[in-house]
């Protein structure tokens, strides 16, 4: 329970020779999981406005082509390589993955299971240095000589392996160095995740006691650590190739430049159920309590979690389909993609059988989770397209694939978010946020992004390639008619962004001048909130940790006088 | 195996762009299956050690 | 604990109210932090050599001749020794935590002291061959083979060297009595790793 006090006994919460931590101690070096949490998301959201700015440059080149961008001027070919590559991996790998996994993982994994801290909080302290780091060496990649990395977030060779190819010999040296880096940071964090939510867990917590936010993290940290491995080894290697010079990707010495598709999508595959799970995870938690109603299979919804991590270690090469690989694995690459759609879908049904026969309270948390269902339901089903390979090879880098990607990625990085975001902020910084102003950005940002991809379904189905720079150079794909639809999509984009600054103002406004919260506004049964808002140093009192009594989601028990019934009660 | 059957047979991969090396094509699917199924079991083996374990101090 | 969470709600369709529980007791560890942090580690090191192997049989695969001509063959019997050395330390590492958790700490010392260095003995000779093979003329850069050959086996070469320096300082911190039995048995694990997955690489890179 209290591991925290023997690896890091100084910094105990003792009644005893207890010190004020300093503004540094408890700001920019803390200890505090919740600190580090709040470290990632604050990182996160800077990482957002950049990779937000870079799609909205690009995007303004593509709809109105070779226009001076307002902020960003005129978009060079390079330029333009440079800014859809830091788009992906901006938004991918420093917003999804620290904001969903590793800021909500490290505030609540403490929290809901009722610890004072993570096992091993200088690891924890140390996973955030290094990601910093990583963001700061790709923010240098960005100003080196030659510019951003310009070979999309893949990074296939030889583009990326040759300096002469890519045009950009220390921006994607940087780049890979910053991935690496980032990776090293999840690994470390992972592997604090994975032993807290093990061994810390309340008395009385068994495993189907665990809220399912916790389940969700973990499987993700689990997936993530077993898939990251391979694709270590080919940055590796493709470091090597273009610093070195090397030839490990090289075809003209007799390697296989598709060897680099299969170590990365090794990954890369497992990566999207990586950011996925944690969001189903908020979702979970946030519909059954706005709901006021027991979650529907809680057992099946881990079971199917579970298959799909399981079953996203089969499915990687249904992106190799047009790029080489043996027929009798296309086969068998489409069996388990279309396969791994059937757990989603269910996790998806139980979440909606939740909703069934609930009382439900339209707030901005509940708005958001189930904008998740919607949305991801869209990017689910057209992922069935993509998954067949005889579809593929059609649809294959055209802007439906864009578009498809985009609507599984936007509601977990930003719907999960917005969702887990507006749900928890209460605990985060003890303030309520502006229920108003949470709906007004809601209906600003879900209108607009179905707006922004409905649009690319049709113009990558009539054959608009995804990585062309000015459609005015191909007439057969650039009628008046596509060019419209890109104007839509752009200027919806624009809508978009100009309704975050409703979010930023809410969120920075409420955590200073919001109404005071107490610590359950929303009458929830996890431990989280059942310790003060915001949460002091070691989370609960020392001298009275919880207990766990029951599952985390009896809600409307019949008999009861409350409709909740926190998980630390005895009766 | 209904999912198999629904499949066209002409359009299991692109028919242009296949590997051409049927030698590296078996090599990349023995790799395939290799690196699919070592985390899983090495995960299940984990898994199971921590099971039994688990039940030991019950 | 499974008694007194006989009546968990999460399995029950509807709970009687008026029982009171009695308060569940303090949980007992399946796996110590250290121990379960470092299998986890682990596990992604798996994955990192099983990768390096997977990228290095699918090359080899597609070569029209392996070695490749004019390069040097590598000391597939000077290496069987080697691998030999590297077994034996992990044999001894493995003596020595059965030492300190049977016998006492002290009695790990020199088990301990023998295991590390048979490790800095592999490593070494491991070093020699490297010298003499890139006096023959076997360069990262030259050749695919040689390249995958100083990546793989220099990776491991490395992760020998880390683990030999974490049980350097855990040896010390032995001699000082301040070394756990969880702490050691999380890093004797890394040392596992490192010394089991060298045949594999042995028997897939030279042989």
């Amino acid at each position: 329970m209290s591991e925290a006090h023997q690896i890091d006994g100084h910094h105990g919460h003792d009644a005893h020779g207890h010190h004020e931590p300093t503004f540094l101690e408890k700001y920019i070096f803390p200890l505090d999981h919740k600190y580090i949490g709040m470290q990632y998301m604050l990182t996160g959201m800077v990482m957002a406005l950049f990779g937000g700015f870079f799609a909205y440059s690009f995007r303004m080149q593509l709809a109105f082509p070779g226009i001076s961008v307002p902020g960003f001027g005129i978009v060079s070919p390079t330029e333009y390589n440079a800014l859809v590559t830091n788009h992906g991996s901006v938004m991918i790998f420093w917003v999804a993955m620290p904001v969903l996994i590793a800021a909500f993982g490290n505030f609540l994994i403490p929290l809901m299971i009722g610890a004072d801290d993570m096992v091993f909080p200088k690891l924890n302290r140390l996973s955030y240095q290094v990601f910093l780091l990583s963001c700061i060496v790709l923010g240098i990649s960005w100003i080196v000589p030659g510019g951003g990395f310009g070979g999309a977030w893949t990074s296939y060779p030889p583009l990326s392996a040759n300096g002469d190819y890519s045009m950009t010999p220390l921006g994607s040296s940087l780049w890979l160095t910053a991935v690496a880096l980032e990776f090293a940071a999840f690994l470390i964090g992972g592997i604090n995740f994975i032993t807290t939510a093990m061994n810390s867990r309340a008395p009385g917590m068994k495993a189907k006691d665990v809220p399912m936010t916790v389940w969700m993290i973990c499987i993700a940290s689990i997936m993530f650590m077993a898939s990251v491995g391979p694709l270590i080894a080919g940055a590796i290697m493709l470091l090597f190739d273009q610093q070195l010079g090397t030839g490990f990707f090289d075809w003209k010495r007799g390697s296989d430049p598709v060897l680099w598709q299969h170590l990365f999508w090794f990954f890369g595959h497992p990566e999207v159920y990586v950011v996925l799970l944690p969001a189903t995870g908020f979702v979970a938690e946030i519909i059954t309590v706005f709901a006021r109603k027991k979650l529907f299979g809680y057992q099946t919804i881990l079971y199917t979690a579970i298959g799909t991590g399981a079953l996203s270690f089969f499915v990687w090469a249904h992106h190799q389909f047009v790029a080489g690989i043996d027929p009798r694995m296309a086969n068998i690459f489409t069996i388990t993609t279309v396969l791994i759609s059937i757990p989603i879908a269910e996790m998806m049904f139980l979440y909606i059988a939740t909703l069934y026969g609930g009382s439900i309270r339209f707030q901005t948390p509940m708005l958001w989770a189930l904008g998740f269902i919607f949305e991801f339901l869209i990017g689910g089903v057209t992922g069935i397209f993509l998954g067949a390979s005889g579809a593929d090879i059609y649809f294959h880098d055209t802007y439906f694939v864009v578009a498809h990607f985009h609507y599984t990625f936007f509601p977990i990085a930003f719907i999960g978010t917005f969702a887990a975001a507006t749900y928890w902020f209460p605990k985060m910084f003890g303030r309520m946020m502006n229920e108003t102003l949470g709906r007004i950005h809601f209906w600003g940002t879900i209108i607009p992004v179905n707006f922004i991809f409905i649009p690319l379904f049709i113009t990558g189905a009539a054959g608009q390639h995804r990585r062309i720079y000015n459609y005015n150079h191909f007439p057969d794909v650039s009628t008046p008619d596509l060019q419209t639809l890109n104007i839509v999509a752009t200027v919806s984009l624009v809508i978009l962004l100009c309704f975050q600054t409703v979010f930023l103002f809410n969120f920075f406004w409420s955590m200073w001048r919001g109404p005071k919260a107490p610590a359950n506004p929303w009458k929830a049964n996890t431990l989280e909130w059942q310790a003060p808002s915001p949460p002091p140093h070691g989370n609960f009192p020392p001298d009275n940790m919880p207990v766990v009594y029951r599952g985390p989601y009896e809600y409307s028990v019949p008999g009861r006088e409350d409709d909740y019934w926190p998980q630390n009660q005895p009766n | 195996m209904i999912v198999w059957l629904l499949i066209a047979a002409d359009a299991l991969a692109c028919a242009t762009c296949q590997d051409p090396d049927p030698r590296r094509s078996a090599i990349y699917l023995d790799m395939t299956v290799f690196m699919s199924l070592t985390p899983l079991i090495a995960f299940a083996g984990g898994g199971l050690w921590i099971w039994q374990r688990t039940r030991a101090i019950r | 604990m499974g008694a007194t969470m006989s009546g968990s709600g999460s399995r029950r369709e509807s709970p009687d109210l008026r029982v009171v529980h009695p308060p569940p007791q303090a949980r007992r560890k399946a796996v110590p932090n250290e121990v379960l942090g470092m299998m986890m580690f682990i596990l992604t090191e798996l994955m990192l050599f099983s990768g390096f192997i997977s990228a290095f049989t699918i090359s080899k695969a597609q070569a029209p001749a392996w070695p490749p001509p004019g390069q040097p063959r590598l000391p597939v019997e000077a290496t069987a020794i080697n691998t030999a050395i590297l077994l034996a330390s992990g044999a001894m590492l493995w003596y020595a935590g059965r030492r300190f958790d049977k016998v006492g700490p002290a009695a790990a010392r020199v088990p301990l002291a023998t295991a590390v260095a048979l490790g800095l003995g592999f490593v070494t000779f491991q070093g020699v061959e490297w010298a003499r093979l890139l006096g023959e003329g076997l360069t990262m850069v030259g050749s695919t083979y040689g390249a995958f050959f100083f990546l793989i086996i220099g990776f491991h070469g490395l992760h020998v060297m880390a683990g030999a320096t974490a049980l350097i300082w855990q040896g010390t911190s032995l001699w000082r009595e301040k070394l756990t039995s969880d702490g050691f048995w999380a890093g004797r694990l890394f040392w596992y790793f490192v010394v089991l997955v060298w045949p594999a690489l042995y028997w897939k890179v030279y042989l």
